[in-house]
């Protein structure tokens, strides 16, 4: 009786905790300071849009969020683990679980796009049996509206297509957080609303927990459960898109009227 | 004595930047082993690999090999035939090819052509955030990346340096001909009563030295590219010359460690 009552307080702890806890966050390139005692917390199924000016470090903290970036100081706690303690092989079992869509999208340019989306798949040591990757990959390129690309290689394929590609390749192991970088910059008007439209559906499909770095205004008003206004180094406003567009806050106001 | 403080400096910093190009080495060799030997094994990497940088450089090897065979024997001919030496070219061929021009050759033009690929292909992923990609996809780059390619250079370039050696004595065989008649299987006999394991076993264990060095240098300095697509240019011209450099600087030491074991 006692043990059970332990389970259940456990499991309701597992509930409630965030997908992402940020707590105190440093990072600094020599002398400039990218990222000082920053703090974020990011509930399951929550979709955060993290906006602020060119090289104030949105990049480095999504990439201080899976890893990629050691910071200098604070925590990340991804699913309640601190990614700093963690090994090289746990690091990349929980990466499994966060799919990272780059500014670049970052495909691999000797293979082709099937093998592009093979790899994650092929990679992950969770899957015992290789049989149904074709499916998955044809499934990966449906969502995105691509399966006609599936052989190509990534310098046959259009800026917004790229894009489309490094989204189907970040979302192609169903993860529970995504994390996009930049996903509708260098592209027109046109191909970021249907990038923004392609997002919110695959959010939908999946109810993923989402960090989107964006400048992209119309992509955060669309997409964002709260908007993280990044500046100095901290979180320095938070809040919805109405309520950040109405601030008083002399940065935030000339950062929205763009 | 008066210096400038300007060449003072520029001396300095070239200083710092082999040291710290040494250091960079240093570190990439102890990480090729520590992370190499832990499984899981790419295989199927080293294996594609092992065809982009071994089968693909066959012809560039075997042309170049099969020239110098031929200029060698050429070159020497008319001054063996002064010394009424002109019998002992299949020898002297061989045992040039055998044991210096063969495996230097080869590891030269592979410097060139696979040090400067590796170079320029990882500091290009690099640069475009492939390695990262990859990073986040659960997979070590640098087990993926960098130790498959120094394993497949190091398994490749001895394979190359025999095919090379091989080549180049037809060559040689070729170049004997064009002036005087001399039968393959004569030739070959020469050549093989000329040759001895001494001969053979350090060259060839110099060309695993050879390919490391050269897998080696080229995945450091494009992994470790930096500043967009100039630092790729720059990672690929300085892997080139710091694998030529090192293949030189192994290439005298074997030589000398040999003439002390008293096989020369």
């Amino acid at each position: 009786m006692k043990k059970e009552a332990l389970d259940i307080d456990q499991s309701t702890i597992a509930i409630a905790q965030p997908a992402i806890e940020i707590l105190h966050l440093k990072k600094a390139f020599g002398s400039k300071v990218v990222l000082n005692d920053f703090s974020l917390s990011v509930e399951n199924g929550e979709t955060v849009v993290v906006m602020g000016r060119s090289g104030i470090g949105k990049t480095i903290l999504i990439k201080c969020i899976i890893g990629l970036v050691k910071p200098d100081g604070g925590s990340v706690r991804v699913f309640g683990k601190d990614i700093s303690k963690l090994d090289h092989r746990q690091l990349d079992d929980l990466r499994m679980r966060i799919g990272f869509v780059f500014q670049s999208s970052a495909l691999y340019d000797s293979m082709t796009v099937r093998e592009n989306l093979e790899f994650p798949l092929r990679r992950d040591r969770r899957r015992k049996i290789d049989g149904n990757i074709d499916e998955l990959v044809r499934e990966a390129l449906r969502n995105v509206g691509l399966e006609q690309t599936i052989d190509l290689m990534p310098s046959e394929l259009s800026g917004g297509m790229r894009k489309r590609i490094g989204i189907a390749r970040g979302l192609i192991l169903k993860p529970e957080i995504v994390l996009y970088d930049e996903p509708t910059t260098g592209l027109d008007p046109i191909t970021s609303e249907e990038i923004t439209q392609l997002i919110l559906s695959l959010q939908k499909k999946y109810k993923t927990t989402s960090i989107i770095i964006t400048h992209d205004v119309d992509l955060a008003r669309e997409a964002a459960n709260r908007i993280v206004f990044l500046a100095n180094g901290i979180a320095y406003l938070q809040g919805t898109y109405d309520e950040l567009i109405h601030n008083d806050d002399p940065e935030v106001k000339h950062f929205f009227k763009r | 004595m008066i210096t400038d403080p300007k060449t003072e400096n520029i001396f300095s910093k070239s200083l710092d930047d082999f040291f710290i190009g040494v250091a960079e080495l240093a570190r990439f060799s102890v990480a090729v082993f520590k992370e190499g030997v832990k499984p899981p094994y790419e295989f199927k990497e080293v294996l594609n690999q092992c065809y982009e940088i071994g089968i693909k450089s066959f012809v560039l090897v075997g042309v170049t090999a099969f020239i110098l065979g031929l200029v060698l024997v050429m070159q020497s001919r008319p001054t063996m035939i002064e010394f009424g030496a002109g019998s002992y070219l299949p020898a002297m061929s061989s045992v040039s090819i055998v044991r210096e021009i063969g495996p230097l050759v080869t590891a030269l033009i592979c410097a060139g052509k696979i040090g400067s690929g590796i170079s320029a292909e990882l500091g290009s992923m690099k640069v475009t955030e492939q390695i990262d990609a990859m990073e986040v996809s659960g997979t070590n780059p640098f087990k993926y990346l960098v130790a498959t390619r120094i394993l497949a250079a190091t398994l490749m370039i001895p394979i190359l340096t025999v095919y090379a050696d091989f080549i180049s004595l037809i060559g040689a065989f070729t170049g004997s001909n064009i002036h005087d008649d001399v039968n393959l299987h004569f030739y070959f006999n020469r050549v093989f009563e000329a040759l001895h394991y001494t001969d053979m076993i350090p060259s060839f264990t110099k060309t695993f030295f050879f390919g490391f060095t050269i897998g080696l240098v080229g995945c450091t300095k494009g992994y470790n590219s930096r500043k967009g697509t100039e630092g790729v240019g720059k990672a690929a011209n300085l892997s080139v010359v710091v694998s030529m450099v090192g293949v030189i600087i192994i290439d005298m030491v074997v030589t000398q460690i040999t003439s002390m074991l008293g096989y020369l």
